[in-house]
């Protein structure tokens, strides 16, 4: 048999069933499974961790949402019941008209009882100037107020007793009438008091629940010192600024370019960003980011080649196919090395310096909170911190420029035939910051934001080569609460 | 069951999860790809580094492998030499294929002298080629690559990848005449 069939038949042969020499050790098999399989413990771990931010998020939003139904949806859904049932509710209608009639009294506390009680209970109501006097000063007025309804309330007590006094039938006709003319007139009357609940929601319960109207203005009184208008609100964060990426190659990585001069300049570039956020209470809010930013790196090395006259080509050059490492791995070039002089060796090492241009393209989801350490007079200082993915939408690379370091041979054509292969195009992210905010006005703030950005998987990996990637970001926002 | 029927069996047990079955090919081909890798690289460390991507390669490319077009050894072997080809580019290595080694000419070795030499033997006799030969006569010979082909992927000319060749052979010639002059004939390579 000739030798190279020899050759061929033997290297080609699969059945290597006794050649325990070429047997690779034991733990390779482990390591290759642990390539190849790892993604599902991965993603196990990403999605619990997924989860566990849902459900926490769910959690928080189910407290801040159900709160707030409580004290103003669903309270107002609770009052149409209770309007609702009137008609079929004496004891309802009983504790409803009292009160009516009552505040009639204490709204026009110098009208008599015939005139007040000829005209539509609704229409004598003048709870919107008490709103507006309320509105205007809450916690003043409303001292007032409470203290001028007391002996009022004292004095009318005598209503229900009078009312009391009709026939049980008489007085479910009575109040059937009476409470349908309630129901249309309620209707109109939740209108106004809707602002009311809106500053304390409490005071519609206890305005149809409590015929003591005192307990209703007094606990209006105190939450008012206690609620902020802005402090549950949702708000829209814009911003924008300026962003530092560095790229951290690992030791092996590093160490096998070392040898060819590697080196790699910080990432510069730019950012928008628009987010969500709902404050939980003046000094905590949650908040959902989005944003795309766009950075412009250098990175370049030597290498060294071989122009062979032997391979020359017609017009004085040789083409190479030139394979490049970067921060984020291996691309390949075809670069053409053109000969100047005419005498030259048959042979001549040539060092040529490569340089090249990346640009990265990413989107970033995050979700996390704001913490406020300081909030004086205007002035607030936030601390933040968030989780979420950093998606790469893509990764321009250009040749820059190729230099041969032997005189008389000159830098021809140049192209990048292929991108790198080896990123990992989406990455969980971690971020931690503060900012800076000014409030310029009620509801609106402006700030300045630093953020460390560091994603917690390599962007590149090729067996023992990777590299991460991690970013400093400053810029302005501006924040504008919605309620 | 033939061996390409069996292959395509495990295949596609492979894709459809089943890890067992990537045991049972990594046993059955771990020893051909780290031998296809030994030929390039003479360093045990790197081959098994590379028989590693090897399969990782192939792993992910399973899906495009179609049967009716080549047996599965040979499509896989294919897959490993071009990671090892990819390991030389990156490694800057082709700038050595001119290696310049003095070669005695008019070596006349008997034909059917390969026969009477084990695998590991001619082994050996292959890494005792420089880099540049090595790689030109292992694409050639062992892997089936055409002289274009050569020369597209090792960025050199079609004549420098003949010119390669015809030393190899002509140092491997020499080699085998020196081995056959050895009292015992035999090599060594181990671990």
């Amino acid at each position: 048999m000739p030798m190279e069939d020899r050759y061929k038949e033997l290297f080609n042969d699969p059945n290597l069933g006794n050649e325990d020499w070429l047997e690779p050790r034991p733990e390779l098999l482990g390591s290759i499974k642990a390539e190849l399989y790892p993604v599902k413990k991965d993603r196990r771990v990403l999605y619990i961790f997924l989860i566990l931010g849902i459900l926490t998020a769910l959690f928080i939003s189910y407290f801040v949402f159900s709160s707030e139904n409580s004290n103003s949806v669903g309270e107002l859904n609770n009052t149409k019941l209770e309007e609702t049932s009137i008609s079929e509710n004496l004891e309802v209608s009983k504790s409803i008209v009292p009160i009516v009639e009552e505040t009639i009294e204490a709204s026009e506390i110098n009208t008599s009882k015939k005139e007040s009680t000829a005209k539509s209970p609704i229409s004598n109501f003048k709870q919107d100037k008490i709103n507006n006097e309320i509105t205007k000063s809450p916690i003043k007025k409303n001292k007032l107020n409470s203290e001028s309804y007391i002996p009022v309330l004292s004095s009318s007590k005598q209503r229900p007793n009078n009312f009391n006094n009709t026939s049980l039938k008489e007085n479910k006709a009575q109040n059937i009438l009476t409470t349908e003319e309630l129901d249309q007139n309620v209707l109109k009357f939740i209108s106004p008091l809707t602002y009311l609940k809106t500053i304390n929601p409490k005071f519609l319960e206890y305005t149809f629940d409590n015929p003591n109207l005192n307990l209703a203005v007094k606990n209006f009184d105190s939450s008012i010192k206690l609620e902020n208008k802005n402090s549950k609100a949702w708000g829209l964060e814009v911003g924008s600024g300026y962003m530092i990426t560095d790229f951290i190659l690992n030791s092996n990585y590093l160490a096998a370019l070392n040898p060819a001069d590697y080196t790699q300049e910080p990432g510069t570039g730019q950012y928008v960003q628009l987010g969500i956020y709902k404050n939980l209470n003046d000094r905590l809010s949650l908040k959902l980011d989005a944003s795309y930013s766009r950075t412009v790196f250098n990175s370049g090395h030597n290498s060294q080649v071989i122009y062979s006259l032997s391979d020359e080509n017609l017009d004085q050059s040789i083409r190479y196919d030139m394979p490049m490492a970067t921060p984020l791995g291996f691309i390949n070039s075809e670069i053409v090395i053109e000969r100047a002089s005419g005498n030259i060796e048959d042979q001549t090492d040539i060092v040529v310096d490569l340089q090249n241009q990346h640009k990265l393209n990413m989107i970033d989801l995050t979700a996390g909170a704001d913490f406020s350490l300081i909030n004086r007079n205007k002035l607030q200082l936030n601390v933040l911190s968030s989780y979420g993915i950093t998606y790469l939408v893509n990764v321009e690379n250009e040749f820059r420029s190729f230099t041969p370091t032997v005189s008389g041979f000159n830098s021809g054509a140049s192209q990048i035939t292929a991108d790198q292969e080896n990123i990992n195009s989406l990455l969980p992210v971690f971020d931690l910051g503060v900012n800076a905010k000014y409030e310029i006005r009620e509801g609106a703030r402006i700030g300045i934001k630093y953020v460390f950005r560091s994603n917690l998987n390599p962007i590149f990996e090729l067996n023992d080569f990777n590299s991460s990637m991690k970013r400093n970001q400053i810029g302005i926002n501006f924040q504008l609460d919605l309620n | 069951m033939s061996d390409q029927k069996n292959d395509i069996e495990i295949i596609q047990k492979i894709i459809s999860g089943d890890q067992k079955s990537f045991d049972i090919l990594y046993k059955k081909y771990s020893r051909l790809y780290f031998l296809t890798c030994i030929r390039y690289f003479k360093n045990r460390q790197e081959a098994e580094d590379l028989v590693q991507e090897a399969f990782i390669s192939i792993f992910k490319s399973l899906k495009q492998y179609d049967h009716t077009k080549s047996n599965f050894s040979t499509w896989s072997n294919r897959v490993v030499v071009n990671v090892c080809l990819q390991q030389l580019r990156r490694k800057n290595i082709f700038r050595d294929v001119d290696d310049i080694i003095d070669i005695a000419q008019n070596v006349v070795v008997e034909p059917t002298a390969v026969d009477h030499l084990n695998l590991k033997d001619l082994t050996k006799l292959i890494l005792n080629l420089p880099k540049g030969y090595r790689t030109v006569f292992n694409m050639y010979v062992i892997d089936g690559f055409t002289h274009k082909e050569i020369g597209d992927q090792l960025g050199i000319s079609t004549s420098t990848s003949k010119t390669q060749l015809m030393k190899a052979r002509k140092m491997l010639q020499l080699n085998l005449k020196s081995t056959e002059q050895l009292p015992n004939g035999s090599y060594a390579y181990g671990r």
